[in-house]
């Protein structure tokens, strides 16, 4: 019996190496092409306009490839959920194509720091996703914000899809402004006027949701204005990460002057905005901003908001534009936001199937489609923004636009103060002062980076 | 002689060692790996993410915790205090008087008993998302109530002053049916004799309460006490879709999930936070064991 034995578990190991072998592909993309079924896993946020136009695009890529099922896998980014579904993902190398928040250059920060990249950006530097550099649909985005948003090393892990702008967003009622006899400000003062004006008119110029933090769109907006005032767009990254340094060398702090005036500035607006802001749900903001026709002419919120307040209320006549940070209106530009970022996994199973999926949504035809439906601005150098009536503004202020600067390098953990003023404890939303808000963050920033 | 169900000698000799190998193979698989991992990635700054470095770094996210981050992790720390305290105390006094007034017969107070236990089970992810559209100040139903009544309005959750108490509340919402169900058992094993035997003493309904009811419950509280404080320590679903940890409500069990799984996921720091929770759960934990096991013995 006992000689039996290593020689019977010699046969099972065979045996099961065999069945196991049968299992796992033998190439990146087996079965496709050979009459075998072959699924190509697509995953994104749910974000109603790609997610109906990631469905479409999906029949149209399993009729023009017989044999291959496109399914597509979605979870909302609310309380983590998204994130716990493409990590699963990843885990169990399930996915081809994936979406995934642009990781900036604010990811990888320079080996002096010690700081080791998190998120995507891990992701990035340990090589599990794909270069798409050379890949011909790629020809099709521009180079320079490609790199900006998602590059490492020379490599480009991903295409950038979609851009929105966060900083300073405004929507507005184009009729409720017209009424008041306004128009869209240019001006840090013409705005504040214009605020005035419809405060002693009874109405409660702007609706945000601070307790979500959109309100942080204010200061950001200002911010990005000031700082890159006078330098070209495609200094943006530089000048992020100039900054970055001086605030890893000590050289600059959240204390310094124009963090001041900034935050002045972002408070003197805060006056605006409707009373117990700081309970608004960023889930219900737009709804409710968009049913009510007579009243808070501004919404504070990103422009990939649009879809949902048509939704909510088709008949409104909608508009867009970046807040007035300055008073130099050259100044007062557009800082866009990279976000929505394919990527495929080092792990994917069907890498030529999802290079195919990325060509075919990057064909004009389809990628318009995919603007129109997102509200995204175009990352494409041949496709222009879409002609959205909202859009008017945003497509005659698109040339002098700025990729946002990112926040200075923190390492894991670190307060939320340590990356700029905090905003929920700031006047009006919390109760300290500028002073004590820009003190603590400049200390938070010192002793989260060990100084 | 019976024949034995559990087949010949030779298989019944294996029951026992399958019985313990099977949830013992369980235990060592999703138990004491995932507890022996966590404290590995404490000492690194692995991000969790499939593929990536662990990145070993020896004490350096403790040493963070108690220099550079001390003042963050004091205030999770202090906020789960108050999280802990509030809950437990506010839980086990709702549970408490539940039981009392439904541990009666009948029907009705059956489906009573029924409908106070169904939050527990809802998902905590729905029942906070429904809470927090209920405590929304411009399309929730709580600001018109307490607009009509004090003709107020609050931010709720929004608040910095109300967002904690409006969490704790909602934890005691939706779990005090558990805590009024122990109690029931606990209620339903004091003799009716020591009552009659009250009774004839001449004790009114307060003194019945106070010198025979509440000493007989004390096995009763130091389980439902226990495992409140136990449960609450942990919490962070609750907190994380009602307030995000904004307006003070950052637990340390948030901070946690936060810092491991948040967008820029840095598991090993989110590691070395667990170990702290863990810590601060054994010496709670502990402490509350040997106060209420010691009351039980003085009672």
């Amino acid at each position: 019996m006992r000689t039996r034995t290593p020689v019977a578990i010699l046969v099972a190991t065979a045996a099961l190496a065999t069945v196991l072998g049968g299992c796992s592909p033998s190439s990146s993309d087996a079965g496709a092409g050979s009459g075998q079924k072959v699924t190509l896993t697509v995953a994104e946020w749910t974000n109603p306009g790609a997610v109906e136009f990631t469905k479409e695009l999906n029949a149209k890529f399993e009729k023009a490839h017989p044999g291959v099922t496109v399914t597509l896998q979605t979870a909302p980014t609310a309380n983590a959920a998204w994130q716990q579904l493409w990590n699963s993902m990843l885990q169990s190398k399930s996915v081809d194509v994936l979406a995934q928040f642009a990781p900036t250059q604010q990811g990888f920060a320079p080996d002096y720091t010690n700081l080791k990249p998190g998120g995507s950006s891990a992701l990035v530097a340990s090589g599990q996703l794909t270069d798409l550099k050379d890949q011909p649909f790629m020809k099709k985005y521009d180079p320079e914000v490609q790199a900006a948003a998602v590059g490492y090393q020379g490599g480009v892990y991903g295409v950038m899809a979609a851009q929105y702008v966060g900083a300073g967003g405004l929507w507005y009622k184009k009729d409720l402004l017209a009424k008041h006899g306004l128009s869209v400000p240019t001006t840090y003062q013409e705005f504040l006027d214009a605020c005035e004006k419809l405060k002693k008119a009874g109405i409660t110029p702007i609706f945000v949701s601070a307790k979500d933090g959109m309100h942080g769109g204010v200061w950001q907006g200002i911010a990005n204005q000031m700082i890159m005032k006078g330098r070209q767009p495609s200094e943006s990254v530089k000048v992020s990460e100039d900054r970055a340094t001086a605030f890893w060398k000590g050289t600059q702090s959240w204390t310094d002057p124009v963090y001041r005036e900034i935050s002045e500035r972002h408070t003197k607006i805060m006056e605006y905005i409707e009373p117990n802001a700081s309970g608004v749900s960023q889930q219900t903001a737009p709804g409710v901003w968009a049913t009510q026709a007579d009243n808070y002419p501004f919404l504070l919120d990103g422009s990939w908001d649009g879809l949902t307040i048509q939704q909510a209320n088709p008949k409104l006549n909608l508009g867009f534009f970046t807040l007035p940070g300055t008073d130099d209106p050259a100044a007062n530009r557009v800082a866009f936001k990279p976000d929505l970022t394919w990527v495929v996994p080092a792990s994917s199973r069907h890498k030529d199937l999802a290079m195919e999926w990325l060509a075919m949504f990057s064909e004009p035809g389809n990628y318009k489609k995919w603007l129109e439906k997102t509200g995204s601005l175009s990352t494409q150098t041949a496709v222009r923004n879409t002609e959205l009536p909202w859009m008017d503004w945003l497509n005659t202020h698109m040339g002098d636009a700025f990729p946002q600067l990112s926040d200075p390098w923190t390492p894991a953990g670190a307060p939320i103060d340590a990356k700029g003023p905090d905003l929920y404890k700031m006047t009006p939303i919390g109760g300290d002062s500028i002073d004590t808000i820009l003190s603590r963050s400049a200390s938070a920033y010192r002793k989260s980076v060990g100084r | 002689m019976a024949r034995c169900p559990f087949g010949t000698q030779r298989t019944r000799r294996f029951i026992p060692w399958a019985s313990i190998a099977i949830p013992g193979a369980g235990w060592l698989l999703f138990g004491l790996y995932p507890s022996l991992a966590t404290i590995g990635y404490s000492f690194t700054r692995y991000s969790g993410l499939p593929g990536t470095p662990l990145n070993f770094c020896g004490l350096c996210n403790y040493s963070a915790a108690f220099t550079s981050l001390s003042s963050v992790v004091g205030d999770a720390v202090r906020v789960t205090l108050v999280y802990v305290v509030g809950a437990t105390v506010l839980q086990t006094a709702a549970g408490l008087g539940l039981a009392l007034l439904l541990n009666r017969p009948g029907r009705s107070y059956a489906v009573y008993r029924a409908v106070i236990f169904m939050p527990q089970i809802f998902s905590v992810a729905v029942v906070g998302a429904i809470f927090a559209l209920m405590f929304d100040p411009y399309s929730g139903p709580v600001q018109k109530v307490v607009n009509g009544l004090f003709g107020a309005t609050s931010a709720f959750l929004g608040s910095s002053s109300l967002a904690l108490p409006l969490v704790i509340l909602v934890n005691v919402w939706m779990f005090s049916g558990y805590t009024m169900l122990i109690y029931i058992a606990g209620l339903r094993n004091i003799p009716p004799s020591v009552y009659e035997a009250a009774a004839m003493d001449g004790a009114g309904r307060l003194r019945v309460f106070r010198h025979v009811t509440w000493p007989l419950l004390a096995p009763a509280t130091t389980v439902t006490v226990f495992l409140t404080a136990m449960g609450t320590l942990g919490e962070y679903a609750l907190l994380m879709v009602l307030t995000g940890g904004n307006f003070g409500t950052k637990t340390l069990g948030l901070y946690m999930y936060q810092s491991a799984f948040g967008g820029d996921s840095q598991l090993g720091y989110g590691s070395m936070l667990a170990m702290l929770q863990f810590f601060l759960t054994v010496v709670i934990g502990g402490g509350l064991l040997f106060t209420l096991r010691r009351r039980e013995i003085s009672l």
